[in-house]
Protein backbone atom coordinates (compact mmCIF):
# COMPACT_ATOMS: atom_id res chain seq x y z
CA UNK A 1 0.00 0.00 0.00
CA UNK A 2 1.71 3.26 -1.07
CA UNK A 3 0.52 6.85 -0.94
CA UNK A 4 2.32 10.03 -1.66
CA UNK A 5 2.89 12.99 0.72
CA UNK A 6 4.72 16.20 0.61
CA UNK A 7 7.00 14.32 -1.97
CA UNK A 8 7.61 11.55 -0.31
CA UNK A 9 6.02 7.81 -1.18
CA UNK A 10 5.60 6.57 1.68
CA UNK A 11 5.03 2.25 1.30
CA UNK A 12 3.09 0.76 4.09
CA UNK A 13 4.53 -3.11 4.51
CA UNK A 14 1.34 -4.41 5.37
CA UNK A 15 2.88 -8.17 5.68
CA UNK A 16 3.62 -8.96 9.27
CA UNK A 17 6.01 -11.46 8.21
CA UNK A 18 8.39 -11.41 5.15
CA UNK A 19 9.44 -14.49 4.92
CA UNK A 20 8.55 -16.48 1.91
CA UNK A 21 10.73 -16.24 -0.70
CA UNK A 22 8.25 -15.61 -3.56
CA UNK A 23 7.05 -12.08 -1.94
CA UNK A 24 10.59 -11.00 -1.84
CA UNK A 25 10.65 -10.90 -6.04
CA UNK A 26 7.30 -8.80 -5.44
CA UNK A 27 8.43 -6.44 -3.31
CA UNK A 28 11.45 -5.96 -5.85
CA UNK A 29 9.58 -5.45 -8.35
CA UNK A 30 7.49 -2.96 -6.65
CA UNK A 31 10.01 -0.51 -4.87
CA UNK A 32 12.05 -1.00 -8.57
CA UNK A 33 8.62 0.51 -10.50
CA UNK A 34 8.02 3.32 -7.87
CA UNK A 35 11.84 4.15 -8.66
CA UNK A 36 11.58 3.98 -12.28
CA UNK A 37 7.84 5.84 -12.19
CA UNK A 38 9.18 9.07 -11.00
CA UNK A 39 9.23 8.71 -7.29
CA UNK A 40 12.18 10.96 -5.38
CA UNK A 41 11.81 9.33 -2.38
CA UNK A 42 10.70 6.26 -0.70
CA UNK A 43 9.75 6.08 2.96
CA UNK A 44 9.24 1.94 3.69
CA UNK A 45 6.90 2.20 6.85
CA UNK A 46 7.82 -1.77 8.45
CA UNK A 47 5.49 -0.58 11.56
CA UNK A 48 3.40 -4.22 10.67
CA UNK A 49 6.62 -6.49 10.31
CA UNK A 50 7.67 -8.39 13.24
CA UNK A 51 10.00 -10.64 11.32
CA UNK A 52 12.08 -10.60 8.31
CA UNK A 53 14.26 -13.19 6.55
CA UNK A 54 17.56 -11.87 4.54
CA UNK A 55 15.79 -12.71 1.48
CA UNK A 56 14.73 -9.08 1.60
CA UNK A 57 17.27 -7.31 2.41
CA UNK A 58 18.26 -8.15 -0.99
CA UNK A 59 15.33 -6.67 -2.30
CA UNK A 60 15.92 -3.38 -0.55
CA UNK A 61 19.57 -3.66 -1.61
CA UNK A 62 18.68 -4.06 -5.85
CA UNK A 63 16.09 -1.28 -5.18
CA UNK A 64 18.61 0.82 -3.39
CA UNK A 65 20.76 0.18 -6.13
CA UNK A 66 18.50 1.41 -8.98
CA UNK A 67 17.84 4.31 -6.34
CA UNK A 68 21.42 5.12 -6.50
CA UNK A 69 21.43 5.23 -10.05
CA UNK A 70 18.19 7.38 -10.64
CA UNK A 71 19.67 9.56 -7.58
CA UNK A 72 16.12 8.59 -5.38
CA UNK A 73 16.23 8.37 -1.61
CA UNK A 74 14.99 5.59 0.28
CA UNK A 75 14.85 5.29 3.74
CA UNK A 76 13.05 3.25 6.64
CA UNK A 77 10.98 4.10 9.61
CA UNK A 78 9.13 1.97 11.86
CA UNK A 79 11.55 -0.74 12.67
CA UNK A 80 11.12 -3.75 15.32
CA UNK A 81 14.25 -3.54 17.87
CA UNK A 82 15.21 -7.21 16.57
CA UNK A 83 14.95 -6.27 12.93
CA UNK A 84 16.65 -2.89 13.48
CA UNK A 85 19.31 -4.39 14.94
CA UNK A 86 19.40 -6.89 11.54
CA UNK A 87 19.94 -3.87 9.68
CA UNK A 88 22.82 -3.01 11.67
CA UNK A 89 24.63 -6.13 11.52
CA UNK A 90 24.01 -6.35 7.90
CA UNK A 91 25.28 -2.88 7.54
CA UNK A 92 22.22 -1.76 5.93
CA UNK A 93 21.90 1.45 8.08
CA UNK A 94 24.76 2.41 6.44
CA UNK A 95 23.24 2.21 3.28
CA UNK A 96 19.50 3.69 4.37
CA UNK A 97 18.69 5.98 6.39
CA UNK A 98 16.49 4.89 9.83
CA UNK A 99 13.82 6.79 11.58
CA UNK A 100 12.08 6.13 14.69
CA UNK A 101 8.85 6.81 13.57
CA UNK A 102 6.80 7.94 10.00
CA UNK A 103 6.53 11.84 11.68
CA UNK A 104 9.92 11.78 12.42
CA UNK A 105 10.88 10.68 8.56
CA UNK A 106 8.63 13.08 7.48
CA UNK A 107 10.26 15.96 9.32
CA UNK A 108 13.35 15.58 7.62
CA UNK A 109 11.65 13.69 4.02
CA UNK A 110 9.09 16.11 3.17
CA UNK A 111 8.87 19.11 1.94
CA UNK B 1 5.96 -20.89 32.10
CA UNK B 2 6.70 -24.41 33.15
CA UNK B 3 8.40 -24.12 36.61
CA UNK B 4 10.61 -26.66 36.00
CA UNK B 5 11.93 -24.66 33.32
CA UNK B 6 12.07 -22.01 35.39
CA UNK B 7 13.74 -23.93 38.21
CA UNK B 8 16.27 -25.46 35.21
CA UNK B 9 16.39 -28.59 36.53
CA UNK B 10 14.39 -30.31 33.44
CA UNK B 11 15.15 -30.38 29.71
CA UNK B 12 12.47 -29.74 27.21
CA UNK B 13 12.11 -30.96 23.45
CA UNK B 14 10.36 -30.69 20.51
CA UNK B 15 10.83 -31.65 17.36
CA UNK B 16 9.04 -31.18 13.98
CA UNK B 17 9.87 -33.26 10.60
CA UNK B 18 7.88 -32.00 7.49
CA UNK B 19 8.38 -31.00 3.78
CA UNK B 20 11.11 -28.54 3.15
CA UNK B 21 8.61 -26.32 1.01
CA UNK B 22 6.91 -22.90 0.89
CA UNK B 23 3.65 -24.31 1.46
CA UNK B 24 4.63 -25.43 4.91
CA UNK B 25 6.72 -22.12 5.62
CA UNK B 26 3.63 -21.32 8.08
CA UNK B 27 3.46 -24.49 9.75
CA UNK B 28 7.03 -24.73 10.26
CA UNK B 29 7.13 -20.82 11.77
CA UNK B 30 4.42 -21.78 14.17
CA UNK B 31 6.29 -24.83 15.08
CA UNK B 32 9.02 -22.44 15.88
CA UNK B 33 6.90 -19.38 18.05
CA UNK B 34 4.74 -22.58 20.03
CA UNK B 35 8.21 -23.93 20.67
CA UNK B 36 10.05 -20.70 22.17
CA UNK B 37 7.00 -19.81 23.61
CA UNK B 38 6.40 -23.45 25.50
CA UNK B 39 10.01 -23.68 26.75
CA UNK B 40 9.88 -19.82 28.44
CA UNK B 41 11.91 -18.15 25.70
CA UNK B 42 11.45 -14.63 25.64
CA UNK B 43 12.74 -11.03 24.86
CA UNK B 44 16.03 -10.31 22.97
CA UNK B 45 16.99 -14.20 23.12
CA UNK B 46 13.87 -15.08 21.09
CA UNK B 47 14.42 -12.57 18.63
CA UNK B 48 17.43 -13.72 17.91
CA UNK B 49 16.43 -17.42 17.63
CA UNK B 50 13.44 -16.45 15.11
CA UNK B 51 15.94 -14.83 12.98
CA UNK B 52 18.68 -17.48 12.64
CA UNK B 53 15.85 -20.12 12.43
CA UNK B 54 14.42 -18.21 9.92
CA UNK B 55 17.36 -17.99 7.78
CA UNK B 56 18.39 -21.52 8.15
CA UNK B 57 15.03 -22.39 7.75
CA UNK B 58 14.48 -20.20 4.45
CA UNK B 59 17.87 -22.00 3.18
CA UNK B 60 16.81 -24.89 3.19
CA UNK B 61 13.55 -24.36 1.53
CA UNK B 62 15.22 -22.68 -1.31
CA UNK B 63 18.19 -24.59 -2.10
CA UNK B 64 18.37 -28.02 -0.61
CA UNK B 65 16.28 -29.63 -2.78
CA UNK B 66 16.50 -28.21 -6.40
CA UNK B 67 14.71 -31.12 -8.30
CA UNK B 68 12.69 -33.05 -5.86
CA UNK B 69 10.73 -32.47 -2.52
CA UNK B 70 13.00 -33.38 0.81
CA UNK B 71 12.29 -33.04 3.87
CA UNK B 72 13.42 -30.89 7.09
CA UNK B 73 13.50 -31.89 10.59
CA UNK B 74 13.98 -29.11 13.30
CA UNK B 75 15.09 -30.05 16.75
CA UNK B 76 14.34 -27.12 19.63
CA UNK B 77 15.24 -28.09 22.97
CA UNK B 78 16.22 -26.22 26.21
CA UNK B 79 18.68 -27.25 28.94
CA UNK B 80 19.20 -24.72 31.69
CA UNK B 81 20.00 -21.71 30.26
CA UNK B 82 20.76 -22.67 26.51
CA UNK B 83 18.84 -23.35 23.49
CA UNK B 84 19.85 -26.34 21.17
CA UNK B 85 18.46 -26.32 17.89
CA UNK B 86 19.19 -28.96 14.89
CA UNK B 87 18.40 -28.42 11.49
CA UNK B 88 18.86 -31.42 9.37
CA UNK B 89 17.63 -32.06 5.65
CA UNK B 90 18.91 -34.81 2.90
CA UNK B 91 19.44 -31.97 -0.06
CA UNK B 92 22.39 -30.70 -1.29
CA UNK B 93 25.31 -30.64 0.64
CA UNK B 94 25.69 -26.79 2.36
CA UNK B 95 28.10 -25.77 4.80
CA UNK B 96 27.34 -22.71 5.58
CA UNK B 97 30.08 -21.76 7.68
CA UNK B 98 32.46 -22.08 4.68
CA UNK B 99 30.61 -19.12 3.41
CA UNK B 100 32.67 -16.10 2.84
CA UNK B 101 31.55 -13.17 5.39
CA UNK B 102 30.20 -10.41 3.33
CA UNK B 103 31.64 -7.30 3.36
CA UNK B 104 28.94 -5.23 5.04
CA UNK B 105 30.87 -1.67 4.78
CA UNK B 106 30.44 -1.98 1.17
CA UNK B 107 29.04 1.19 -0.75
CA UNK B 108 25.65 0.42 -2.53
CA UNK B 109 27.34 0.07 -5.95
CA UNK B 110 29.90 -1.87 -4.92
CA UNK B 111 27.21 -4.75 -2.27
CA UNK B 112 27.31 -7.87 -3.29
CA UNK B 113 23.08 -9.46 -2.69
CA UNK B 114 23.53 -12.65 -0.86
CA UNK B 115 25.22 -14.11 2.36
CA UNK B 116 23.45 -12.15 5.04
CA UNK B 117 21.31 -14.64 6.18
CA UNK B 118 24.38 -17.24 7.62
CA UNK B 119 26.25 -13.12 8.34
CA UNK B 120 23.38 -12.26 10.64
CA UNK B 121 23.02 -16.34 11.95
CA UNK B 122 26.62 -16.07 12.82
CA UNK B 123 25.88 -12.76 14.95
CA UNK B 124 22.69 -13.75 17.21
CA UNK B 125 23.34 -16.96 17.80
CA UNK B 126 26.17 -18.07 20.56
CA UNK B 127 27.13 -21.17 18.52
CA UNK B 128 26.89 -22.52 14.99
CA UNK B 129 28.36 -25.92 13.83
CA UNK B 130 27.68 -27.97 10.84
CA UNK B 131 28.49 -31.64 9.38
CA UNK B 132 27.62 -33.57 6.69
CA UNK B 133 26.18 -37.35 8.46
CA UNK B 134 24.78 -40.21 5.93
CA UNK B 135 24.03 -37.42 3.11
CA UNK B 136 22.46 -35.71 5.68
CA UNK B 137 23.51 -31.73 6.32
CA UNK B 138 23.14 -31.07 10.16
CA UNK B 139 23.11 -28.03 11.33
CA UNK B 140 23.41 -27.51 14.89
CA UNK B 141 22.81 -23.78 16.90
CA UNK B 142 23.22 -22.39 20.48
CA UNK B 143 21.56 -19.58 22.61
CA UNK B 144 22.82 -19.02 25.69
CA UNK B 145 19.89 -17.46 27.32
CA UNK B 146 20.92 -16.46 30.93
CA UNK B 147 17.87 -15.61 33.00
CA UNK B 148 15.77 -15.55 29.64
Amino acid sequence: MEENRQGVTIVHIVNQRLLEPHLSDDLTRRLCALIEGGALCLLIDMGAVARISSVFFRSFIVAGKKANEKKVKIAFCNLTPVIREGFVITGMDKLFKIYESEGKAMGELGE
Amino acid sequence: MNNSLQNNTKPAKFVLETVADADHLEKIISFIEQSLAKLGIQGEACGHICVSLDEAVTNVVMYAYPKAKGNIRITIERVNDRVLIEIIDSGAPFNPLNHPVPDVSASIEKRLIGGLGIHLMRNMMDEMNYRRIDGKNCLSLVKNIGGA
